[in-house]
């Protein structure tokens, strides 16, 4: 029983985590109306880049990955929109047109991170290391921070999204893109800084769970997935439902990997997709796939 | 009004190359054309023609002739998976998956239960179409970029599964190996006599071919026209997206499984290896290279590839590389590959200089687009 709860607490650490990444996908496509096919290789690089940092040539305090990577990461993702996405906005068929070039950019990336990094595994040392006991229950410093970084920069967002005058413009944007050109937001910019925050999302997902995951070149392909089947399962464009699914999948996976090894997680995500769409087919929350 | 619909139809060749979806409807009264030479036509025989005659030029070059063989595996692919993206616009990112699982069949059918191997192709072909449909029951009815999500989870949740599927015979990671080869009466295909795995591909590859240009200038291909052109309109005629869809996902699932069917036995082994990223951006840059919608230009597309692929050997990690940013160049500045190329070139010089009878233009004079779904909606009318 109370390893069960152990394992809750571990699922709901790395539900609170994927949320992160998911909602940066789904917050792309919401604004920008971009499936970005490229967000695995993104989660790829911010790891790595991390890793650069805090193991293989800076070693700096692992604290401050996170302030160096992520403008790194939000630069990027700005960039990839203006060079790769932007030129495409005017085509007849922008969905399949970006879904092409980003699978490309997701290859290119990927074998990129291969030419330079070598094929073997890297991994990240734990932020802390440790583990405190509350009530019974042993739960590892390392789960703490995680939690609490995850935390910190879902609030960040939500304040982000809710507050600020560009928080404001991106939901604008989100519900009614021609509306909000008349009303005066600078649309092609919008859609720079959504893609440039979800690139950064992303990257912090990379940093949180590389030290639970060994770093490979082509490693972000399954978070990539991950995002896919939660953001599905939750609604797309939908941010509570990705709460929600983010949360669900993630206790699933840390119960299965528990009971039956991490192999049978992505069966089982997939099972549960499946099941959710079969009762509500555009996802729990989701209205943007129903038809007509 | 039946006749629209059921007629051989499309001016195929004669398109403004836009994507597939949008070439323009027949007009009532105009001749029958699926079986006239035109680009379609004139591409498969000028391809079956040649394939037919180069091992007389090759001798007994089994490397070329292996090579040729893999690219008509994935020339068969690369056309069926182009009947959905290019002519149905369904973005299905889960057709390796169906290769997947016909070569899955046959092999396991083949080792773990003995049966001939002549029977795993139609197996792996009806598995294949049973599968896509299956996929398809879900996801086709969710708007269009729902189904790419969800066909790429299949796709990446497969190979998973198959790892975790030793209990029914799937061999795990290391998959099935050796793979039974075809025999013939008493003869028995080996690897080191390319010559009759040759001509039994060439079949295969045919039967893509034929099957793909009949189902794109035939009910299906006008039923997405018509689809495109005007929904409502199509719908008013009794054409439900969702059933001519799954059909044609099905029979798209149909020619990749048995494709898939006989690479196993081809190339001796399955494994999971064949779900990897590698294969998947090699399919899709031969679908892009060759032309989205732009039959038969997606197998034109596979052929270049595989001889490049090949050619780069040496640079091997830069070729992936290379190959990313190419898809990312030909999107960005050629989304309508070689064959849009072709017929570009062509379109431009028959405007130049070929004065062309009022009706039977390059483009320009027939009804296109949205306007064709107008222009049959008046006829109908009056």
């Amino acid at each position: 029983m109370r390893e069960f709860i152990e394992v809750l607490i571990t699922g709901f650490t790395i539900g609170i985590v994927y949320y992160l990444v998911a909602v940066g996908f789904t917050l792309c496509y919401g604004v920008g109306r971009v499936l970005n096919y490229s967000y695995g290789s993104f989660f790829t690089w911010g790891a790595y880049l991390a890793w650069v940092i805090a193991v293989g040539y800076a070693q700096l305090n692992y604290f401050l990955v996170f302030i160096v990577v992520l403008p790194i990461m939000f630069l990027f993702g700005v960039a990839v929109d203006q060079v790769l996405i932007r030129p495409l906005r005017n085509r007849p068929e922008f969905d399949f047109s970006v879904l092409l070039a980003t699978l490309g950019l997701a290859v290119f990336l990927d074998n990129l991170v291969l030419v330079i990094f070598g094929p073997r595994t890297k991994s990240l040392p734990a932020f802390l290391e440790g583990s405190i006991t509350v009530g019974g229950f042993t739960i590892s410093w390392q789960l703490v921070a995680m939690f609490i970084f995850a935390l910190v920069v879902a609030v960040a967002l939500a304040l982000f999204m809710a507050k600020t005058r560009t928080g404001m413009s991106m939901r604008a944007v989100a519900q009614d893109p021609m509306g909000a050109r008349i009303v005066g937001i600078p649309l092609y910019r919008v859609f720079a800084i959504t893609f440039g925050i979800s690139t950064m999302l992303c990257g912090a997902g990379g940093i949180l769970l590389a030290p639970r995951f060994f770093m490979t070149p082509l490693g972000g392909w399954t978070f990539l997935v991950k995002a896919l089947i939660i953001v599905i399962a939750g609604g797309l464009g939908s941010l509570r439902g990705t709460l929600y699914a983010s949360f669900l999948l993630g206790i699933l996976e840390a119960i299965v990997g528990w009971q039956l090894g991490l192999l049978w997680v992505m069966p089982f995500w997939f099972i549960v997709l499946f099941a959710i769409l079969l009762v509500r087919p555009a996802g729990l929350f989701g209205a943007i796939g129903r038809k007509g | 009004m039946s006749d629209q619909m059921t007629g051989p139809d499309l001016r195929t060749g004669e398109t403004s190359s836009k994507g597939g979806a949008r070439r323009p409807a027949q007009l009532p009264g105009d001749r029958p054309k699926a079986l006239r030479l035109n680009r379609q036509t004139g591409t498969m025989i000028g391809l079956f023609v040649v394939l037919a005659l180069l091992p007389l030029a090759l001798g007994d070059s089994n490397y070329t002739m292996r090579l040729l063989v893999i690219s008509m595996i994935w020339g068969g692919v690369a056309i069926a998976w182009d009947l959905l993206l290019g002519y149905a616009g369904i973005f299905n990112l889960g057709q390796i998956g169906f290769f997947a699982i016909g070569a899955y069949t046959s092999a396991m059918m083949s080792e773990n239960l003995g049966i001939n191997p002549w029977w795993g192709l139609a197996a792996g072909a009806v598995t294949g179409a049973i599968v896509a449909v299956l996929l398809g029951l879900p996801s086709l009815r969710l708007a269009g970029i729902y189904i790419a999500l969800l066909t790429l989870a299949f796709y990446e949740v497969l190979a998973p599964l198959l790892t975790v599927g030793q209990a029914i015979g799937t061999g795990g990671k290391r998959g099935i190996s050796p793979v039974t080869p075809y025999s013939i009466g008493g003869y028995e295909f080996s690897g080191g006599q390319q010559i009759p795995w040759y001509y039994l591909a060439l079949g295969l590859f045919l039967v893509c071919l034929i099957v793909g240009y009949f189902a794109i200038n035939s009910r299906f291909g006008t039923s997405f026209i018509a689809l495109h052109d005007s929904e409502s309109f199509a719908q008013s005629l009794g054409i439900s997206r969702y059933k001519v869809s799954l059909l044609i996902v099905g029979l798209s699932g149909l020619l990749t499984g048995m494709m898939g069917a006989f690479y196993a036995h081809y190339t001796g082994v399955v494994s999971p290896r064949v779900l990897g990223l590698e294969v998947f951006i090699y399919l899709v840059i031969m679908v892009l290279l060759g032309g989205i919608g732009k039959f038969p230009g997606p197998a034109i597309g596979a052929f270049i590839i595989i001889f490049v692929s090949d050619w780069l050997r040496s640079f091997d990690r830069w070729r992936l590389l290379i190959f990313g940013a190419l898809v990312v160049i030909i999107v960005m500045l050629a989304p309508q590959g070689i064959m849009g190329a072709v017929d570009s070139v062509r379109d431009a010089v028959r405007r130049r200089f070929v004065q062309t009878p009022l009706g039977d233009g390059p483009d320009g004079d027939g009804p296109e687009g949205p306007a064709a779904g107008e222009a049959q909606a008046k006829e109908t009318e009056s």
